[in-house]
């Protein structure tokens, strides 16, 4: 999962093509890549909490 | 509901010290152990009633006695755990270490003979279940106090360990109790949630920059883990950090760099994608196990 992570940060447009599902990640499962998707999706205020 | 279990079990821990321990100063000093408990309502203890309410035929009120074992071992755990990292400032066990030490191993003891003096018919497994699960925390500590998992999978190993291992004791215990048996998707889910606990812990610890900080000790945790690995030239002084070619004092330095990384490089989206996973893992379970929503919502209180 780290390096996909990694490589979802230094490529930001394969996350887009990721939430269309044009792209799959090699090695990463279905509910992985919701549990990705979902993740960014509410980053901001998952990370207020921790972060502000 | 968790407010009357937890006062039963307090009750329980204390009666089950003040009948076992016959030292005066021995059973003054593990009670105010077990007081200073009291505000966080014995989560472990009341995992295992609910367990066993789920499971169990008719409710018999003796599993007290053994929600209050468990508390007891997880007390001296706690205990040690304290003793072991230096981490005694405002505790209990803080004003003398070599008592405290000694009431930790008293702790041990008590909790098996406390479930073995229960009439129930599974007490024997419930006790090889918390012989198991606490000999595999135990080994999971000493990796961590060793500070040799460096990578994802060995952390995530030591975690399940460390962590996962006493959340899936306390279940465990409790549905074995109820009806001899565990169900894999309780030993499955449990483990997971002591491991998002876990998690949140490791990234509430990076917040702020006191003396147990992970970063400033070089110890290890996913975020940390994640940082070490990204290539990045601004990063370098952290792994010279880590590899002892920087002073504290200089690595401090650094504080508004690393807060900026760890969101700018993912490192904590990354350790809540992790979390995330998992969380999504238990849930699947808990469905599959046909929990109310109520009692799915209990759970979910221990996965925040």
């Amino acid at each position: 999962m780290l390096k996909t992570i990694q490589l979802l940060n230094k490529q930001p447009q394969l996350l887009k093509l990721l939430k269309e599902e044009k792209v799959c990640l090699v090695g990463v499962s279905e509910s992985e890549t919701k549990s990705i998707l979902e993740t960014y999706s509410k980053d901001a205020s998952e990370l207020g909490v921790y972060w502000n | 509901m968790v407010n009357i279990e937890s006062k039963e079990i307090r009750l329980s821990m204390e009666s089950i010290i003040k009948e076992t321990i016959q030292q005066q100063d021995l059973q003054r000093l593990l009670l105010s152990f077990v007081q200073h408990k009291v505000e966080d309502h014995y989560p472990f203890g009341v995992l295992c009633v609910f367990h066993y309410e789920q499971f169990a035929p008719s409710f018999d009120k003796e599993i007290y006695q053994v929600a209050a074992a468990i508390e007891l071992l997880i007390l001296s755990f706690d205990i040690l755990d304290d003793i072991e990292d230096g981490d005694v400032i405002d505790k209990p066990w803080s004003s003398h270490p070599a008592l405290s030490l000694n009431a930790s191993t008293a702790l041990l003891f008590l909790c098996t003979s406390a479930i073995s003096q229960t009439e129930f018919s599974y007490k024997e497994q419930a006790i090889a279940i918390m012989e198991k699960y606490a000999l595999n925390a135990i080994q999971g500590q000493h990796k961590d106090l060793l500070n040799i998992c460096q990578n994802e999978n060995d952390y995530m190993n030591m975690m399940q360990e460390k962590s996962g291992s006493l959340v899936c004791l306390a279940c465990s215990v409790g549905s074995v109790i109820a009806n001899g048996d565990v169900l894999p998707e309780i030993e499955s889910y449990s483990k997971w949630m002591g491991v998002v606990g876990q998690i949140n812990n490791d990234i509430m610890d990076l917040k702020s920059w006191h003396e147990k900080n992970d970063m400033m000790n070089k110890k290890y945790s996913l975020p940390i883990i994640y940082l070490l690995e990204y290539d990045d030239e601004e990063l370098k002084f952290m792994t010279d950090y880590y590899a002892g070619g920087m002073s504290k004092e200089v690595f401090l330095s650094y504080q508004d760099i690393i807060q900026q990384k760890l969101v700018d490089t993912d490192a904590i989206k990354y350790a809540l994608v992790i979390r995330n996973v998992l969380r999504n893992k238990i849930m699947d379970e808990l469905q599959r196990l046909s929990y109310t929503e109520n009692q799915i919502q209990f759970l979910q209180q221990y996965m925040k």
